[in-house]
């Protein structure tokens, strides 16, 4: 298991903080939501994160369909590329209000969702390529562009990785599931100031088959909140096998940071 | 990246206001075709330096995206951000995204009150600095309306400036532009063989940046400098540099966007140009 943190809006301070602490604890994924989080650019969020966080892998939450698919190519692209090959994608279908704030009928949607996430397939092997689709036509070839225009285009903006990984949303047992093109699950939890309850909630996802926590901080007490996760919970389900001993150091964790675990279960192979 | 990292800390460290980055796309002449998440990087790892676009082309964008980004860059920098932005002229630019060239000056009018429209709802420090790229008379007559600063191309002498200076004060009904930028090739060097060297990379860049797109779409809109690029460069001893740059505030301009990057000069020597720009010059242009 894998554990992620999902980073909402905050200041930049905050941000810098944040993102470099979740870094030195150990969290394998750095989350930049979308929607109705308060960021008005998760790209721009993760450029940002990814700056201040040489390790974890960035997991942000784009609307492919919602602007030009190629323009977003090539920003995933950059980012792939300034993160050396760190990035995954949540791809969203736009909400009907972001759609109306650019001028355009957000019946189509889902297909235009669907066209924008294969015109990013095929632009991103930087080869030269066309796409004829219900939504887009790629090059256009427009006549008053001119008598001298290719036939195809070639993305020169390049990735890091050979193809980007590619979340979606889904309604799981566990709530706020996301699942990745290759199959491998996430979903996330909200870490509680009382360890038990979050330990419960991780433990909860580990018996459905999460592959990937993505935990969501109160930001109150967030950097007491991270370390309390990284020492006393992470660990357990990282390993695939974790010696008695090493438990009972982080009962210990989890007794210093609130409660006694008198559940035994979670002995057993993370 | 690593390249251009390094290159603007030392800028900062040097003293420079800030550093331009450079839209176009879908071409091997090393342009950037997402400059306002360059602009993130770069802000991400320096405290002052302004990060600014010369420009973005605008037109290829919604307005809705380019302002949110704009925005959300200036709010993680503290408003170090300087938006510039232009019309574009690669016919293969807008024909992949599905737009006739033709609507550029139009898609700028309506994308530019949308900017100020969405940013309205944003709080002032967090806003850019607007500056729109003119080389014309409606693009100097658009940024007056939009209450944008200007940068002008640097094959302008100091006379066409002044006068691009007026027909903006004119369409503004009398207000001066807030800002004045003009982009110029500028090396600070007293040995002839490094000036040679500088020089000849710049003509070679030129050529074939504008050139080769020219022959690639068989237009005849050449850019200025592939035909006479020594028109748009200043290479020479600090007093030279610092001559040329008084002669171009004298008519207006406060701002001089100095191209020092180059793909056929090898990376320490871009670094002696930033120093040596900033030593020979700066203190005693800045007032």
């Amino acid at each position: 298991m894998r554990f992620g943190v999902v980073i909402e809006r905050m200041s930049r301070d905050e941000l810098e903080e944040f993102a470099t602490v979740a870094d030195a604890t150990g969290f394998e994924v750095i989350v930049v939501p979308g929607g109705e989080t308060g960021w008005r650019d998760p790209l721009v969020v993760a450029e940002f994160v990814g700056m201040l966080a040489p390790t974890p892998r960035i997991l942000v939450e784009v609307h492919p369909g919602l602007d030009h698919p190629l323009l977003l190519a090539e920003s995933l692209a950059s980012l792939d590329a300034a993160t050396k090959g760190r990035l995954e994608v949540i791809a969203s279908i736009a909400t009907v209000a972001l759609f109306e704030e650019r001028g355009i009928d957000a019946t189509d949607a889902a297909t235009r969702h669907e066209e924008a996430l294969d015109v990013i397939r095929s632009a991103w092997r930087c080869l030269p390529f066309r796409h004829e689709g219900r939504h887009w036509t790629i090059p256009a070839r427009l006549e008053l562009n001119g008598p001298r225009l290719p036939n195809d285009v070639q993305m020169t903006t390049r990735p890091n990785q050979f193809s980007l990984p590619i979340w979606r949303r889904s309604n799981g047992k566990a709530g706020h599931v996301i699942d990745r093109d290759d199959g491998i699950v996430g979903a996330t939890v909200d870490v509680q100031r009382d360890a038990l309850v979050t330990l419960d909630a991780v433990r909860r996802a580990s018996e459905i088959g999460v592959d990937v926590v993505l935990c969501q901080f109160d930001g109150g007490e967030r950097d007491h909140a991270i370390r309390m996760f990284s020492r006393a919970i992470a660990p357990r389900f990282r390993a695939a096998a974790i010696p008695l001993s090493i438990i009972e150091q982080l009962d210990e964790e989890v007794e210093e940071f609130g409660g006694r675990d008198s559940n035994r279960s979670d002995r057993r192979p993370g | 990246m690593v390249e251009l990292l390094s290159n603007s800390r030392l800028a900062e460290s040097a003293g420079f206001r800030g550093v331009w980055l450079s839209e176009h796309r879908l071409w091997y002449d090393g342009y950037d075709a997402t400059p306002l998440q360059t602009a993130t990087r770069i802000l991400a790892r320096t405290r002052s330096l302004r990060v600014g676009t010369a420009v973005l082309l605008l037109p290829q964008h919604h307005p809705v995206e380019i302002a949110d980004r704009a925005a959300q860059v200036g709010e993680l920098s503290s408003g170090r951000l300087d938006l510039g932005v232009g019309l574009g002229y690669r016919n293969i630019e807008f024909d992949a995204l599905g737009l006739e060239r033709n609507t550029r000056g139009a898609r700028m009018e309506s994308s530019l009150t949308a900017l100020w429209r969405r940013w309205s709802e944003i709080s002032v420090e967090a806003r850019p600095t607007l500056y729109v790229g003119a080389a014309s008379q409606p693009a100097l007559e658009r940024a007056a309306r939009h209450r944008a600063g200007l940068v002008l191309p640097g094959g302008w002498a100091p006379i066409v400036v002044q006068k691009a200076v007026e027909i903006y004060r004119t369409a503004s009904g009398g207000s001066r532009p807030p800002d004045t930028a003009i982009v110029r090739h500028v090396w600070v060097t007293a040995d002839s063989r490094v000036a040679g060297t500088v020089t000849n990379a710049v003509i070679r860049l030129l050529r074939d940046q504008y050139g080769g797109m020219a022959e690639l779409e068989g237009g005849s809109e050449l850019h200025p400098g592939s035909a006479e690029p020594l028109r748009e460069v200043t290479v020479g001893s600090a007093n030279q540099v610092i001559e040329m740059a008084e002669s171009y505030r004298a008519v207006g301009v406060n701002h001089l966007i100095a191209r020092i990057h180059n793909p056929y000069l090898p990376a320490p020597m871009v670094e002696d140009g930033i120093v040596s720009l900033a030593d020979g010059v700066i203190e005693d242009l800045r007032t």
